[in-house]
């Protein structure tokens, strides 16, 4: 009796090609070569990219602070940038801070809310700027006497003072 | 000839760390690639895309060993591996080119009523989309007794299964291949 045949009857695998063995053994070395190779580059992991994001970051901040510090080391060529009417509203706004004697000296008003900001520009920069002179010619000698006698000062301590008296 | 060590031995050997690590891989390598590479030019059907595909392959063992769940097979683990690397190979290529498939894998003779009226190169890529659909254990099964004529023993002592059990999955993979391939010709 004939058995059923199915197809695989019919078909017939070819025979297999397959490289030689020498391609099998450098196929480990390939590949170990290639992770290797594939671990070196650092710019491939993610910490490195944190740290040199991190870097850069420290490095725009240390540079940004240094630029600050002139600044701050001499507040006096920061002030010549701050035009006038910003020094009024912000004595305006700290008025509490400020000695009030020194500031009637300087600001030829009793109420600083009437004060024209932008037309005083200019006289209040002169006033500053003269204030700041050490001229003892604007200085009655009885207030000068006053304020030595007051902060309990010996005059002849003081060359400039034994100019103006002797 | 150096002998081969078993899929323990090689694990035991990656948890070694250090130059273990190598060494389990080349380990690997050796007792592993060539099945790997056949498995893979029966679908590529030419060397070079074998050749990209297994180096894929291996970089992915390589990646991944560490992570080789050990109640599979490291053969199991890795057919699994080739198969998707080798399938997504062949749609990247055909969506970019179209692959080239220049080597049938498969002979025709003469004497069967559908079969005659097809070609060796049709046969081949209905026995491999047939094989694709079958259940992973099975298609293994399959591919290692139908190509690779491995003994029912060897395959066993591979897959850890019992020689009854590969009996019955191996007719049932060629039942359904059956089915397949001559449910697609007449259609």
């Amino acid at each position: 009796m004939a058995t059923k045949k199915d197809i695989f009857d019919y078909l017939k695998p070819r025979k297999k090609i397959v490289p030689g063995q020498s391609y099998f053994d450098q196929l480990a070395a390939n590949v170990l070569e290639t992770e290797k190779v594939k671990v070196v580059p650092l710019y491939r992991k993610p910490i490195v990219w944190l740290s040199s994001a991190a870097a850069a970051i420290a490095i725009v901040m240390l540079v940004n602070i240094k630029t600050e510090i002139p600044n701050l080391v001499n507040p006096m060529i920061a002030l010549n940038e701050i035009s006038s009417a910003e020094l009024f509203t912000y004595i305006n706004d700290n008025i509490e801070d400020f000695d009030t004697e020194m500031l009637s000296e300087i600001i030829p008003s009793d109420n600083i809310e009437e004060i024209d900001l932008i037309a005083t520009d200019k006289i209040v920069v002169d006033e500053l700027s003269s204030e700041t002179d050490l001229n003892f010619d604007n200085i009655q000698q009885e207030d000068i006497l006053e304020y030595i006698l007051n902060e309990e000062i010996d005059i002849y301590d003081i060359e400039e003072l034994e100019e103006i008296f002797i | 000839m150096k002998a081969l060590l078993d899929d323990k031995e090689i694990i035991d050997l990656f948890n070694q760390g250090g130059n273990g690590i190598d060494a389990a891989f080349r380990a690997i390598v050796a007792k592993y690639s060539e099945r790997l590479y056949s498995q893979i030019r029966r679908i590529t059907r030419n060397h070079e895309h074998t050749n990209d595909v297994l180096q894929n392959v291996l970089i992915k063992v390589y990646q991944n060993l560490d992570g080789f769940n050990q109640n599979a097979t490291l053969y199991t683990w890795m057919y699994r591996i080739a198969r998707n690397e080798t399938l997504n190979f062949i749609d990247k290529e055909k969506r970019r080119s179209g692959v080239d498939l220049d080597e049938s894998i498969m002979e025709i003779v003469a004497g069967h009523h559908v079969l005659d009226s097809t070609t060796p190169e049709m046969i081949s890529s209905l026995l491999e989309d047939a094989i694709a659909s079958l259940p992973e254990k099975q298609a293994i099964v399959f591919q290692l007794k139908y190509f690779e004529e491995l003994k029912y023993s060897e395959i066993s002592k591979q897959l850890k299964t019992s020689e009854g059990a590969l009996k019955a999955s191996f007719h049932h993979a060629k039942q359904k291949i059956e089915t397949f391939i001559l449910f697609k010709l007449n259609h």
